[in-house]
């Protein structure tokens, strides 16, 4: 067994207490299968294990991660329903388009939500409000050059993190 | 999921030049010539700007009405109530020149609009002042009459208009989308509003079209003359004819159209999507298609399968149909 992997090792020894530890965070047993699951994906992904000396402390970083990642798509999508429950009938999208603009949305939320809070909403007033830079400075009581050094900001850090798989 | 060379590293430059980019064709600061000079000048420059066009285009994507309720919501603490949104977002458009107002970010997905129609209904209305008006498939419209003046507003979509006769009394019918107001002269006209402009289309009589951002810019466009005004300018005119108004009695006209345009145009009457694969999309079309209702639709698409070598795909139950080469 000296050639496991070392997340097999870490998933053997705790994989069983982190979805404990998870399921009282959650009060769901599948919730949180799902979750321990995305956090052994999550070190997978991350490539080169670091020396761990302790790992449920090293385990609870990792998931503490996921739990956010997964209460901002909570709060999204709880966000997305209510604004569509807001418009009528004869203008709302169909199934498949909530889907689809649900989807670009996450993918744009995961996107922005590494920005300061004003940064997003500036670069969001802008690009998906379409409103004027004066009206942005004024709605959110800075001056004309910082909402355009947050846009700047903003697209700089949306260049580098987008993801490159083309659709 | 990703090649080796889309994800290839792109360097730090290049990438602070991309956004520097963004944000001066943004501002419309760019020399068209110069960016273009930029992003041809290294394979780098170019992977950066896809990039840059796959964020944009990911941001285009999402109707305003949905995405920024979703995404500006608070980032902790309890939920606000749909209405408090609402709120919050008109207390924003109280800063906006006036004529915005009526175009809030909400508004203009037809949230509050008096009279619609669904994809692929078609309504007919007159109005108290022998006005008649058509409304296209996936329209809304206000209709806002007082003692001196008479408003259409129209919130998406795109309507025919057949002035009536209260234009001696002093009322002035006035046609309001998001880009700005076209008043007509006693006249029979259509106005749709696109993401990126209003299209006017006159037939009889004379329409004055004034953007709205820039009351220098109005002009007046006279019968067979259509424009298209964005809030700050209008184009030049090109002359049009009835063809443009073929849609009220059910049928669009194409002369020599691109096949991805009038993919665009029937997909418009009806939920999903059509859409034309890259083989195809620059064939040219001509004749007469039905629209209206999906049964219309799909009458066009069987005709254009008979009279092109055309494959016709459709998958999610129907709603996604793309047109392709036939093999």
């Amino acid at each position: 067994m000296s050639a496991a992997h070392p997340v097999a090792a870490l998933y053997a020894d705790h994989h069983n207490w982190l979805h404990a530890w998870l399921r009282r965070k959650l009060g769901c047993t599948h919730r949180a299968a799902d979750l321990a699951h995305d956090t052994f994906l999550r070190i997978l992904k991350g490539g080169e294990l670091p020396e761990i000396r302790e790992p449920r402390a090293y385990l609870t970083t990792v998931a503490k991660g996921v739990l956010v990642n997964w209460y901002q798509r909570q709060a999204l999508e709880q966000a997305y329903l209510e604004a569509l429950a807001s418009l009528p009938e004869a203008v709302a999208p169909s199934e498949e388009e909530r889907y689809l603009i649900l989807e670009a949305l996450q993918e744009l939320d995961a996107l922005l939500n590494a920005l300061p809070p004003l940064v997003k909403r500036s670069f969001l007033l802008a690009q998906v409000g379409e409103l004027r830079y004066e009206d942005i400075a004024a709605q959110l009581g800075i001056s004309l050059s910082t909402v355009k050094r947050y846009m700047r900001q903003a697209f700089r850090h949306c260049l580098e993190h987008m993801p490159d798989d083309s659709p | 999921m990703k090649s080796a060379a889309a994800s290839a590293v792109i360097s730090s430059e290049a990438l602070d030049e991309a956004a520097d980019w963004l944000l001066r064709l943004r501002d419309g600061e760019a020399d068209r010539q110069s960016f273009e000079q930029w992003r041809s000048s290294s394979p780098e420059h170019a992977r950066a700007w896809a990039r840059a066009e796959m964020l944009l285009g990911k941001i285009a994507a999402v109707p305003p009405a949905l995405a920024l309720p979703a995404l500006d919501r608070p980032t902790r603490g309890g939920r606000r109530a749909a209405l408090a949104k609402i709120g919050k977002l008109a207390l924003l458009l109280g800063l906006l020149p006036a004529g915005w107002t009526a175009w809030s970010l909400m508004e203009r997905q037809g949230l509050f609009a008096e009279y619609r129609t669904a994809a692929g209904e078609r309504r007919e209305l007159r109005l108290a002042d022998g006005t008649r008006l058509t409304l296209n498939t996936a329209t809304a419209v206000d209709v806002r009459f007082s003692p001196d003046s008479r408003l259409i507003l129209l919130r998406t979509g795109e309507i025919l208009v057949a002035t009536g006769h209260d234009d001696a009394a002093g009322r002035p019918l006035q046609v309001l989308t998001r880009h700005g107001a076209a008043t007509p002269l006693g006249t029979r006209f259509t106005v749709r509003q696109g993401d990126g402009g209003t299209h006017v289309a006159v037939f009889e009589g004379r329409v004055r079209i004034a953007p709205m951002r820039a009351s220098d810019a109005a002009r007046v466009l006279e019968s067979g003359q259509r424009a298209t005004y964005g809030e700050s300018a209008v184009t030049p005119p090109q002359a049009t004819d009835d063809s443009a108004s073929a849609w009220a009695h059910g049928m669009l006209l194409a002369d020599d159209m691109p096949l991805s345009e009038l993919a665009a145009e029937l997909s418009r009457y009806r939920p999903g999507l059509i859409h034309c694969a890259g083989d195809v999309a620059d064939w040219r079309v001509s004749g007469a298609f039905p629209v209206g209702d999906a049964a219309a639709i799909d009458r066009s698409l069987a005709m254009l399968a008979a009279t092109h070598p055309l494959d016709i795909r459709r998958r999610l139950s129907g709603l996604w149909v793309t047109l392709g080469a036939r093999r």
